[in-house]
């Protein structure tokens, strides 16, 4: 018998440390292996959840190693999964009108950074930020992420 | 993750595994570092993926970095050994057309002479 996965919304607070990184990838990749999605598709989706964190644990709060964002994985639309990553506290990181570098230049140049952002565009479909408060939600989804447990609903 | 540094006569051979990512993407780079030092350099750095079970772009961004140092200091760089989903994380950005990546060894060691 097949274990029950667990009812979502599902929500995981991490503190911005990059040792904790590891806590937000297995959080993903478990709740969507008992979802039944196909391995690769949660790799994708953890990766490209995990660059974001990167990104909010480096650039947005490097000295706050105490403050916590919330990684919380939502049924829908569909069979699908919507993704989002919480921060209380964002100084108006606008991911979404971030201009993406061509990495292959990045490349040429030698530069240690930059990729990760391109590869959350070019892993998700579906990518917005909306302003909550003093902070922010970033929300994400994949169309080929998709469980055969969840109802096919609007 | 674990990085062991062999040094061999005309190669320094790293063996990495675990998970690369933001965590330990900087005990890679040192170990990158010191294989590039001066007095100690090879001309052909290869590094052993086989044990590497994750990749996120601060790892990437190591390799890519490492290699603009391997450039100006005369030596190759390859990576091989890579399972096929890290292989397709560097496919995702173009970086496979910049950095040697081949399956065996022998391989890698092949097309870094050779470019």
């Amino acid at each position: 018998m097949k274990p029950v996965p667990p009812p979502l919304p599902l929500s995981l607070w991490v503190a911005c440390q990059k040792s904790h990184l590891k806590n937000v990838r297995q959080f993903v990749e478990q709740t969507l292996a008992a979802y039944q999605v196909h391995p690769d598709e949660v790799m994708w989706v953890t990766l490209a959840i995990d660059e974001l964190c990167t990104n909010l644990i480096t650039h947005a709060h490097p000295h706050q190693p105490e403050h916590q964002v919330e990684v919380r994985i939502l049924a829908g639309p569909g069979q699908g999964f919507t993704f989002e990553v919480h921060d209380p506290q964002a100084d108006g990181f606008a991911l979404a009108d971030y201009q993406v570098p061509d990495p292959h230049l990045l490349g040429q140049q030698k530069r240690a950074g930059g990729y990760g952002l391109v590869l959350i565009h070019r892993l998700m479909d579906h990518l917005e930020v909306e302003r909550q408060g003093a902070g922010m939600v970033c929300r994400l989804r994949r169309t080929a992420v998709v469980s055969p447990i969840l109802a096919n609903k609007p | 993750m674990e990085v062991h540094t062999e040094w061999e006569p005309d190669t320094c051979l790293l063996r990495i595994g675990g998970d690369l990512d933001a965590s330990s993407s900087l005990v890679l780079d040192r170990a990158l570092e010191q294989a590039l030092a001066p007095g100690q350099r090879r001309p052909l750095v290869l590094v052993d993926c086989s044990g590497l079970q994750y990749i996120s772009s601060p790892g990437i961004g190591v390799f890519i970095a490492r290699l603009g140092d391997c450039e100006k200091a005369g030596t190759k760089l390859a990576l091989f050994g890579m399972s096929e989903k890290i292989q397709r994380v560097f496919a995702i950005l173009g970086l496979d057309q910049l950095i040697v990546i081949r399956s065996t060894r022998h391989e890698a060691r092949a097309a870094a002479l050779a470019a």
